[in-house]
């Protein structure tokens, strides 16, 4: 009987075992795929379903919608801003460019949102100081703004006794004298002011008394206060007819004794903005005196976003622009600030975003674009 | 003191003559062959594309048609309705009114691609198939000083006007037919004559066993007594004119439509001169064809097991809006609208589908009805009204039935509420751009979340019960439409960036909504060609479909884990049903007419016209003028034709001229004629009158005025003598369908021989003065396919002085209507009444009223239905019935119209038949027993609708009354009359 061997034997069986596979693979892929599909027929599916065959060629783009002053579109489509605009106040005020400039600005629009900005602008004797740079700057100084953040100083601001001191001619006339100012420049005297020893002296009648009298002041000088004034500038300064007789005002020896003064003497920022140079210099002018004891402004300058905005280059611009002042001190401007609407208007993020944009400024400046606002026709079918 | 007539009408005129103060101030961009209009600076964003839009389809067509204008197109740009739309026509100038506002696509009725564009490319047809002149339309333009518009004071117009425009006289599916055809390839395949709606329009007419209008039938009863009414002048003409160019390819069809000096003047005679058959013919060789075409999708449909439907209510509803199921007291609620009944929200029972009606919709929609949201928490529906203008926002008490209305003109609809936090969502247009709007309690008030940019919009919202996600459906300006999903904390803080769930490219994805566990949206799209359910599922992402149907699904409302309420597609509108919450792949593709059409004459993919971009177009460039536009200075001579006139006994001859400017802001006629008959008085023989009318006012002066329907007599409206009249009117409540309006006339007479107002009525003074003061208040309301009001109030209240002598004679009188409608559709009952005193001396004429007749002349112009009038009385002669004061009161029964399926051919034919039953009730001089008039009626009048070169509509009615009256024998009166425009 003859060997019979296996027909896979000797790698036979692999290679058919492939050429088989090959040939179910190739019968597999035709069976299902041929013949291809068209291009028209590939249509895709959703679902699992084919989707029906609907003719669409290239479609007009986005790119080929030209369109114009689209950017405040967003700020019209706000029915809030719409119904602001609505307000003949308001839009006055906004014809004004400096005003846009300086009052669109996101803090300052924050700000005018509260109560005692509102009451204080409509201070005349405020409006009148505003167009004051002195006091502009006095206003706009880190310390001063930090100084109006602490609740004593405020409490002393609003204190009759300080603001009828504030009054005195003579007073203010000391505290800008040249030599004074040199002293109050000098960190001897701030320590001074600071000392405790100095806040019981004030509180004591006697004390007060003593200071008017020259003999006094020369033969005291054994306290470290007195050492602290040692410093020349400070000894010039106090020399003074102006600055003894501001010493000798009865008011402001008043101020001086209210606790909440003397905490405020305590505080650094306060201290440093009330003697700085500006400052000294603003009190020289009956309106800044006036404004600064404004109690609403006062409370107003507490607002953060207030006290940036106004410290702000362009607000200060626009405050040396005649037409913004005098817009500051119309009655529709304050009418319009004080509106429910305009505030609803400006605290929205589209007018804030609006203000970004050159157009807007552009457009509202427009008498069409305004009137077109106002029409009441776009509220109602014409 | 003593008035001259002359000086104060003088005065009068000149103060009130001050054009500025007339209307708004309107801006204008001019071309050579545009004017384009718009009425406030906040429009002109738009107003370059616009342009760039018209001066690239007008090109296109001036090609296509081979047409030559003869003077420019004005546009006037409008936001007057939430939605867009546009009209357009050439008669008596070339015009189009163009809406700013995104289209509604509900059900795919209207095409997502950049609207001006499509729609510009849709009316721009419209002035050339209504424009194109041949050389004799020319010729007749020439003689008449342009194109002449029907008047009704001046019948022969409508024979002067089909000289010069002899195409403008076809049927609206004709001209609606070419200009959506022409839209969707001139669009590369947007538009209707590619739309899955129609097909299953079609379709289900061939399902069903439907009929399908002859041309004759679709004008008369086809687009009144189906719930989609005009919009079947749509569906037909777009569908037969696709039929024409599959059979015998697109530039026959231009061939037909382009009016050529080689082509016939009426529309269904060059029908035959191009295609060699009858219109009627070739029509029902279409109809024929269709019932193939769409028994071929309906077989490719049933390959796979249709979706069982399991109606819940017997009947269709007609069109319906947005629906909410309350699974508390198993109700659905929507707002319906279909034939014969008033539009209303209705809770449909799902126990046994009785329906209730909860409150009307006024100024419903035509396919959605108005915009819906269900608060379940506190039972009530939000929904809007105006729907058709500026939106207004409204609350409905579920358990109270009380309505109230929130935001008058809020502009906002697709609603949606948030249950989680009670405020309620939707989609605001205003000035052209879409903007998602959130309303919190009360909802008095819309705060703005975010606007999209021009040319995207968004649609059929959803919010999810845990009030985390905003779903919608968003459509851009490519025509691509989108499921979107937004997160709506972030978009309350301004991030409006959008998750993608699923591209539908140019299929629109309607009505997702979320299922009550928030893991499925069920929605319908037409992907398939077929409106069929689909179901997103959120965690798999995924889109599954869960019907195969053969009319069409929409608006799915999942009830329960395992099943959907859904509505069903039928010709009278839709039906709602239950169908299984299961998934299903067997769906199959239908065919396109459309697509067949382009397959087999790919030359329409050429047919595509250019995007209007700034490359192609420069605007700048064609400008000659952008600035104020002063419509005083742009009028002109429209037209001059010869009229034929009565005056009392006898004929006269003469000419019209007419003059305004493009946009009919001012309207100035002048007609003058002569009676060439030796009995008249010399002085007698020369008639004049002219009269313009500009915004609220009408001026009107005649010289011995002679009017055309005096040829026809018994009534009589020429006078000798001379007047002088001012007219002004205003509304101080102007919300359709309720006004409240204010009317105030002022005349002079001179020369006079009988009484302006009754003409058997002598007068031995021949000069005075009459003022009158009208106060108006109407809320009147007719359901779809109506031929009169059905509903509603109207009162009147007037007072009238005629100084005379030095002496003033004062009247009043008051008029109040009331009707209600019968449960058979289209039939009311109203209650009229009036009654007036005078306070002059009762011996003189001036100091009466009078009273007779229906009034109606043989040949007329004025209302049809005269005896509703207070100053009617049918039954006795005219005037005959006089008195210081009186009272009067009629019962009126209107009977549904019968309208006529094919009666008559189409360029002339009788659209339906009415019937009217009445009486009524007069007693006159009430406070003197001697004089004490009092009589009582019977009567009938019968109005037959007759339509003439398919737009000129006029009625033939004929009445009958018998009078009664104590101790006289009674009286009767026939009456026949032709009312024509």
């Amino acid at each position: 009987m003859a060997d019979k061997k296996s027909f896979f034997a000797g790698g036979r069986g692999l290679a058919v075992m492939i050429v088989v596979l090959a040939v179910i693979a190739v019968a597999l892929y035709f069976s299902l795929n041929y013949p291809p599909p068209e291009q028209g027929e590939i249509e895709g599916t959703m679902g699992g379903v084919r989707k029906a065959e609907r003719y669409r060629s290239e479609q007009v783009a986005t790119g080929d919608v030209t369109l114009k002053s689209q950017e405040y579109q967003a700020l019209i489509q706000n029915p809030t801003f719409m119904k602001a605009m609505q307000n003949e106040d308001f839009r006055k005020a906004l014809s004004n460019e400096d005003f846009l400039q300086a009052a669109l600005q996101e803090d300052f629009l924050r700000a005018i949102q509260s109560v005692e900005f509102q009451k204080a602008i409509s201070n005349a004797n405020l409006l009148k100081a505003l167009q004051d740079e002195q006091f502009m700057k006095a206003i706009s100084t880190e310390h001063f703004l930090r100084a109006m953040d602490s609740e004593d100083f405020l409490r002393a601001a609003l204190s009759t006794d300080f603001r009828k001191a504030l009054a005195d001619e003579s007073f203010r006339k000391a505290v800008s004298q040249d030599e004074f100012m040199k002293a109050a420049a000098s960190e001897d005297f701030m320590k001074a002011i600071r000392s405790e020893d100095l806040r019981k002296a004030l509180q004591s009648e006697e004390f007060m008394k003593a200071l008017r009298s020259e003999e006094y002041m020369k033969a005291v000088s054994t306290t470290e206060f007195f050492k602290a004034i040692r410093s020349e500038a400070f000894r010039k300064a106090l020399a003074t007819d102006h600055f003894l007789r501001a010493l000798r005002n009865e008011d402001f020896l008043k101020a001086l004794k209210t606790e909440h003064h003397l905490k405020a003497l305590h505080n650094e920022d306060f201290l440093k903005a009330a003697l700085q140079e500006d400052h000294l210099k603003a009190l020289q002018y009956e309106d800044f005196h006036k404004a600064i004891a404004n109690e609403d402004f006062l409370k107003a300058l507490r607002n953060t976003e207030l006290r940036k905005a106004i410290s702000s280059e362009s607000f200060l611009k626009a405050l040396a622009h005649e037409d913004f002042l005098k817009a500051l001190r119309t009655e529709e401007f304050r009418k319009a600030i004080a509106s429910t609407e305009f505030l609803k208007a400006v605290s929205q993020e589209d007018f804030l975003k609006a203000a970004l944009y050159e157009d807007f400024y552009k457009a509202i400046q427009r008498e069409e674009f305004m009137k077109a606002i106002q029409d009441v026709s776009l509220q109602k079918k014409p | 003191m003593r008035i001259d007539p002359r000086w104060f009408l003088t005065v009068a005129l000149l103060a009130s003559f001050s054009s500025n103060s007339l209307h708004a101030q309107l801006y204008t961009l001019q071309t050579k062959d545009l004017r384009l209009i718009y009425y406030t600076k906040l429009h002109e964003y738009v107003i370059p594309h616009l342009a760039r839009c018209f001066e690239n389809s007008y090109r296109y067509h001036k090609s296509r048609f081979r047409y030559t204008p003869d003077q420019e197109v004005t546009i006037l740009l409008h936001d007057f309705a939430d939605y867009g739309n546009a009209g357009a026509t050439a008669v008596p100038r070339n015009f189009v009114n163009m809406g700013l506002a995104p289209l509604n696509y509900v059900y795919e009725t209207a095409p997502a691609n950049e609207r001006m564009n499509s729609n510009m490319n849709h009316e721009l047809v419209h002035i050339v198939a209504s424009d194109q002149a041949s050389s004799g339309d020319r010729l007749f333009r020439s003689i008449f000083f342009g194109k002449v518009a029907p008047t009704s004071e001046n019948p022969l117009s409508m024979f002067y006007s089909y000289l010069t425009n002899p195409r403008r006289y076809s049927p609206r599916w004709y001209h609606e037919g070419i200009a959506v055809f022409m839209e969707t390839w001139m669009g590369g395949g947007y538009g209707r004559a590619l739309s899955p709606y129609d097909e299953m329009v079609f379709r289900t007419m061939v399902r069903d066993g439907s009929h399908i209008y002859d041309v004759v039938g679709l004008e008369s009863e086809g687009t009144t007594i189906d719930f989609q009414v005009g919009a079947n002048s749509y569906l037909y003409g777009t569908r037969f004119m696709s039929y024409l160019v599959y059979h015998y390819g697109p530039e026959k069809l231009i061939d037909w439509i382009a009016r050529t000096d080689a082509s016939n003047r009426y529309f269904s005679s060059q029908f035959t001169n191009v295609y060699g058959r009858s219109l009627d013919e070739e029509w029902s060789r279409w109809i024929g064809w269709e019932q193939e075409w769409q028994n071929a999708n309906l077989a490719s449909i049933r390959e796979y097991p249709t979706t069982p439907f399991r109606p819940i209510s017997r009947r269709a509803l007609g069109s319906v809006s947005r629906t909410y199921y309350d699974s508390s007291s198993r109700m659905i609620y929507a707002a319906v609208n279909y034939p014969g009944q008033i539009p209303y929200i209705a809770a449909i029972s799902m126990s046994d589908g009785s329906i209730r009606q909860l409150c009307e919709v006024k100024g419903a929609a035509l396919y959605y009805v108005c915009a819906l949201a269900f608060d379940k928490s506190h039972g009530r529906l939000f929904f809007t009204s105006d729907n058709n203008g500026w939106r207004d926002l409204n609350a409905l008490n579920l358990r109270t039935g009380q309505v109230t209305l929130l935001q008058e003109d809020a502009r906002t609809g697709d609603l949606a509420f948030n249950q989680s936090d009670l405020s309620l969502w939707g989609i605001r247009h205003f000035n052209g751009i879409s903007s998602i709007v959130r309303i919190l309690p009360p909802y008095n008030e819309i705060d703005l979340v975010h606007s999209w940019p021009y040319g995207t919009d968004m649609f059929d919202i959803d919010v999810s019960a845990d009030g985390r996600y905003l779903v919608g459906a968003m459509a851009d300006v490519t025509g691509r439409q989108q499921l979107v999903r937004l997160e709506i904390p972030k978009l309350l803080k301004g991030h409006a960036h959008y998750e993608v769930l699923f591209d539908f490219e140019n299929s629109t994805p309607s009505n997702f909504a979320f299922s009550p566990d928030g893991r499925y949206l069920f929605g319908t799209s037409y992907y398939t060609g077929v409106s069929n359910v689909v179901r997103y599922d959120f965690e798999r992402q995924e889109m599954k479909w869960i019907s195969n149907c053969e009319s069409g699904l929409f608006r799915p409302l999942p009830i329960s884990p395992d099943s959907l309420v859904a509505f069903s597609y039928t010709g009278a509108g839709f039906v709602p049903g239950t169908i299984a919450n299961s998934v299903t792949e067997d769906v199959s593709p239908t065919r396109y007419l459309g697509t067949a059409i382009v397959s087999r004459y790919p030359v329409l993919t050429s047919w595509e016209v250019a995007p209007p971009s700034e490359k192609i177009i420069d605007i700048d460039t064609l400008t000659l003028y952008a600035g104020e536009y002063h419509p005083l200075r742009n009028v002109r001579l429209v037209s001059a034709y010869p009229v034929a006139e009565g005056y009392k006994e006898f004929a006269a001859f003469g000419m019209r001229l007419g003059f305004s400017d493009p946009m009919l802001m001012h309207e100035f006629g002048l007609t003058a004629s002569y009676t060439p008959n030796a009995l008249v008085p010399e002085a007698e023989r020369l008639h004049a009158s002219l009269n313009y009318s500009v915004s609220n006012w009408k001026f009107v002066a005649r010289y011995n005025g002679a009017d055309f329907y005096d040829l026809f007599g018994p009534t009589k409206t020429s006078r000798k003598g001379y007047s002088l009249s001012i007219n002004y009117k205003d509304h101080l409540i102007f919300r359709e369908p309720e006004t409240f309006d204010y009317n105030i006339f002022l005349a002079g007479y001179g020369g006079l021989e009988r009484l302006p107002d009754y003409q058997n009525i002598s007068t031995s003074f021949d000069r005075f003065l009459v003022g009158s003061a009208r106060l108006q208040y109407k809320y009147m309301r007719a359901s779809l396919g109506a031929v009169d009001y059905e509903k509603g109030i109207r009162w009147q209240l007037v007072g009238l002085n005629t100084y005379v002598r030095s002496s003033h004679f004062p009247r009043l009188y008051s008029v109040l209507d009331y009707g209600i409608p019968l449960p058979i559709d289209h039939s009311s009952i109203w209650l009229r009444s009036a009654a007036g005193s005078s306070f002059g001396d009762r011996n003189d004429p001036f100091a009466n009223f009078y009273f007779g007749g229906f009034g109606n002349n043989w040949i007329d112009f004025q209302e049809i239905k005269r005896y509703r009038e207070y100053y009617s009385f049918p039954g006795v002669e005219l005037n005959d019935i006089g008195g210081k004061n009186f009272v009067r009161g009629m019962v009126e029964w209107n009977l549904p119209p019968v309208r006529f399926r094919k009666f008559g051919v189409p360029a002339f034919y009788s659209n339906w038949m009415r019937t009217s039953l009445f009486s009524s009730a007069i007693v006159t001089d009430v406070d003197a027993k001697t004089l004490r008039q009092s009589l009582l009626n019977v009567g009938v009048q019968v109005d037959f609708r007759l339509v003439l070169f398919s737009m000129l509509q006029s009625t033939f009615s004929l009445g009958y009354a018998v009078a009664f009256e104590e101790h006289s024998r009674p009286g009767s009166e026939f009456m026949i009359s032709l009312k024509i425009l």
